[in-house]
């Protein structure tokens, strides 16, 4: 999955308006962002990605790019 | 990449899919300025997928919407349980936006859920939250539990948090607050069952749960302003399975699909405690309560009653007539000759709903929002309160747009789908039913027959003469709390002060004083009415305030209310009180009473921006209504 689809897919699940620019914001510093936030996007990733991702790391994440690098991890 | 499906019913008329249109919407930054677009778009779509709207929903902002949308509902629900109870919120929202209503979450997630539901009434700057909801999981047993378990271990447990919850629930019943605790019964997961090995512990397990469950539904049997959802009944209609990766990292135990179907449990209690609980359902005939089209395939083509299809349209109409016995108004809306369809109402075989069980029939061939009209007028009912089902999308879209509140349940197709889609958002949810919700249906038959009867009789007064109206006002008793508080839910337009009131507060208000709460009660020639009405007085420095008043729709335009403020004025006067002082609240629907005190000899005396304080100096009084006798029994009590 490449970045603007990532985008994309955060833009629809959350509708937080974010931009490329805001992958690597920290999530404290993310404009509107909330923890429980990565919790809406598990069965999302999931379904993005074609496995299960692993939700403790992504529990730990401090960024959308983090959380990218996930998804992106497993892809050939 | 997770797309939400596409409604079929979208594409069949070239419309866009409820979807695509929201995207659209979110797309253009519309959400807010759309809010009342959002929500029908939202009611077309299959429940689990309306969390992500309203997330949507959730980051544009209450405030935003409110802003946008100057005369929209709102209500306050606060938010707490024993975990992660955030990802209700989206929920909630979406939930609230398909009834029109705009949702105000206070999500307080301490840790510690009693403090919580005890706190919440300080939650906002606006007032006490409306409802207050505890979402609990069975993680509030087993994390009690420790290793290696046995059953008698969870008992204990069960036992102790059961007696925790009843105090929680005496407590919340004892404090001001919040006008309603939502409290819910603990799904027993395979993951906990499937630890014991042997059948017997299973077994043991299950039993002692299911008892702790029952002891929970019954927690609202004792406490009025506490409902238990079942959520057995919620969550078996929805996938049950949490994700139980969720569940452990995060402490969410919850599935979408359940937080979704809770949601709408709650939304729907919301509205119950708002007075936006639906009244009467409207009905299409063909394709709706038979198969077929009766002006084309005759009475004896029409598919009802045998047969896998006749039978489960049978089976709608079955739940149709559970509904009407609970209070639910039916109406018909067909376009259809009248005479077809009272001859099969009448005589079809397979028909479960008779003429009687309808309080309106409108079987013609005009535009069906123009008939919509006309059920209102005759029923004395606003068309926001009512549910309208109808086949065709056409049909209940130029309705919809025609009434703006009116709820639309677009049944397409199969009708062994039909009892679920009408049933499922929670419509017609109320706490408790009463009385008069029992035998309204009969009620309004007979209001039919007055109509009739007032036809037949040259002028309005000859009509009320030859009534013979007894009204009875009298200080409400401990049986008639229950009524007392519906009235003031349900009741809209002849509502002075639209004050809702929970069955706990008008015990408060009969206990304060005798004439805290007289009730209205009205028989005349076709028989008991029932309590009609009710006005909540009290006594200030020798003046009697009429706090509110209130008087069903079902008894409007026989001049009880005149009857009723002429005795209150009399015994005023007779006991030596200064005067009578009484309150108009505009809201949205109660603007034809803004003249009922000018029109009684009241001066206005004050204003300020919730209303206008109206004096009786008790000078002249106004005449009785000569075809009234009226029976006034508050006064010899004190």
């Amino acid at each position: 999955m490449d970045t603007a689809a990532f985008v994309t897919l955060i833009r629809d699940e959350l509708g937080l308006p974010v931009t490329p620019a805001s992958l690597d914001v920290r999530f404290d510093e993310l404009d509107r962002w909330d923890s429980v936030y990565l919790l809406k996007l598990v069965a999302s990733l999931d379904l993005a990605a074609g496995r299960r991702i692993p939700v403790p790391a992504l529990l730990r994440a401090q960024s959308l790019r983090e959380v990218h690098q996930l998804v992106a991890a497993g892809e050939p | 990449m997770a797309t939400l499906p596409t409604s079929p019913s979208g594409n069949r008329t070239g419309r866009p899919s409820p979807t695509d249109a929201l995207q659209a919407l979110r797309q253009q930054g519309r959400l807010a300025t759309d809010f009342g677009n959002v929500g029908r778009l939202l009611a077309r779509l299959p429940r689990p997928d309306r969390g992500r709207v309203g997330q949507w929903l959730a980051q544009v902002g209450a405030a935003e919407i409110a802003t946008k949308n100057p005369g929209v509902t709102s209500a306050r629900i606060a938010v707490t349980g024993t975990s992660t109870v955030a990802g209700l919120v989206p929920h909630l929202v979406a939930a609230g936006a398909v009834h029109g209503l705009l949702i105000e979450t206070h999500v307080r997630d301490s840790h510690d859920h009693r403090a919580d539901v005890l706190n919440a009434a300080g939650a906002s700057r606006e007032g006490p939250p409306n409802v207050t909801l505890c979402l609990l999981d069975p993680y509030l047993v087993f994390d009690q539990v420790g290793v290696p378990w046995q059953v008698d271990d969870v008992t204990r447990v069960l036992d102790a948090t059961l007696g925790e919850l009843a105090d929680l629930a005496r407590a919340f019943s004892r404090s001001g607050g919040s006008e309603l605790l939502v409290l819910n019964t603990l799904p027993l997961s395979v993951a906990f069952t499937s630890q014991l090995v042997d059948y017997r512990s299973r077994s043991a397990l299950g039993a002692a749960w299911r008892r702790f469950n029952a002891a929970m539904l019954e927690l609202c049997l004792q406490h009025e302003r506490v409902v238990t959802v079942d959520l057995d009944a919620v969550t078996s209609r929805v996938a049950t399975d949490s994700d139980l990766r969720l569940a452990t990292y995060a402490r969410q135990y919850y599935s979408e699909d359940a937080l979704a179907g809770y949601a709408t449990e709650a939304v729907a209690l919301a509205r119950h405690v708002l007075g936006r609980t639906k009244k009467m359902l409207v009905l299409d005939l063909d394709n709706t309560l038979w198969g077929g089209v009766l002006a084309e395939d005759g009475p004896e083509g029409i598919v009802l009653g045998g047969g896998d299809e006749g039978g489960a349209y049978r089976a709608f109409q079955r739940v149709v007539r559970q509904l009407a016995a609970q209070g639910v108004l039916l109406a018909v809306c067909s376009k259809n000759e009248q005479n077809e369809v009272r001859a099969t109402l009448a005589d079809h075989p397979g028909m479960v709903l008779r003429e009687e069980d309808f309080a309106v029939i409108r079987a013609n061939w005009r535009p069906k929002s123009d008939n919509v009209t006309d059920i209102a007028a005759v029923a004395n009912l606003a068309p926001d309160s009512f549910v309208f089902v109808d086949d065709s999308a056409f049909e209940c879209e130029l309705v919809q747009a025609e009434h703006a509140g009116l709820a639309v349940v677009q049944v397409d197709g199969d009708p062994a789908l039909q009892p679920l889609a009408l049933l499922s958002e929670g419509f017609f949810t109320v706490r408790e039913l009463t009385l008069e919700d029992r035998g309204r249906g009969q009620l309004y038959r007979i209001e039919a027959e007055r109509q009739d009867f007032l036809s037949a009789i040259p002028s309005m007064q000859d009509y009320l003469a030859a009534l013979d109206l007894h009204v009875t006002l009298r200080s409400a008793r401990e049986a008639d709390v229950t009524r007392v508080s519906q009235l003031t839910l349900r009741t809209n337009q002849f509502n002075l002060t639209t004050r809702r009131l929970e069955p706990a507060q008008v015990r408060e208000l009969t206990q304060r004083d005798a004439k805290g709460v007289l009730i209205i009660e009205a028989d005349d020639r076709f028989g008991g009415c029932g309590i009609v009405g009710a006005v909540f007085t009290s006594t200030v420095d020798n003046n009697l305030l009429l706090d509110n008043l209130l008087l069903s729709c079902r008894v409007f335009s026989r001049s009880i209310e005149t009857a009723c403020v002429v005795a209150l004025l009399e015994q005023a006067r007779a006991t030596g009180l200064r005067s009578v002082v009484g309150f108009h609240r505009p809201s949205a629907k109660n603007h034809r009473v803004a003249g009922f005190y000018p029109q009684h000899g009241f001066r206005p005396a004050d204003q300020d921006e919730r209303g206008t304080r109206f004096v009786h100096d008790l000078g002249e009084l106004p005449d009785r209504p000569p075809h009234i006798t009226l029976a006034a029994t508050f006064s010899s009590e004190e």
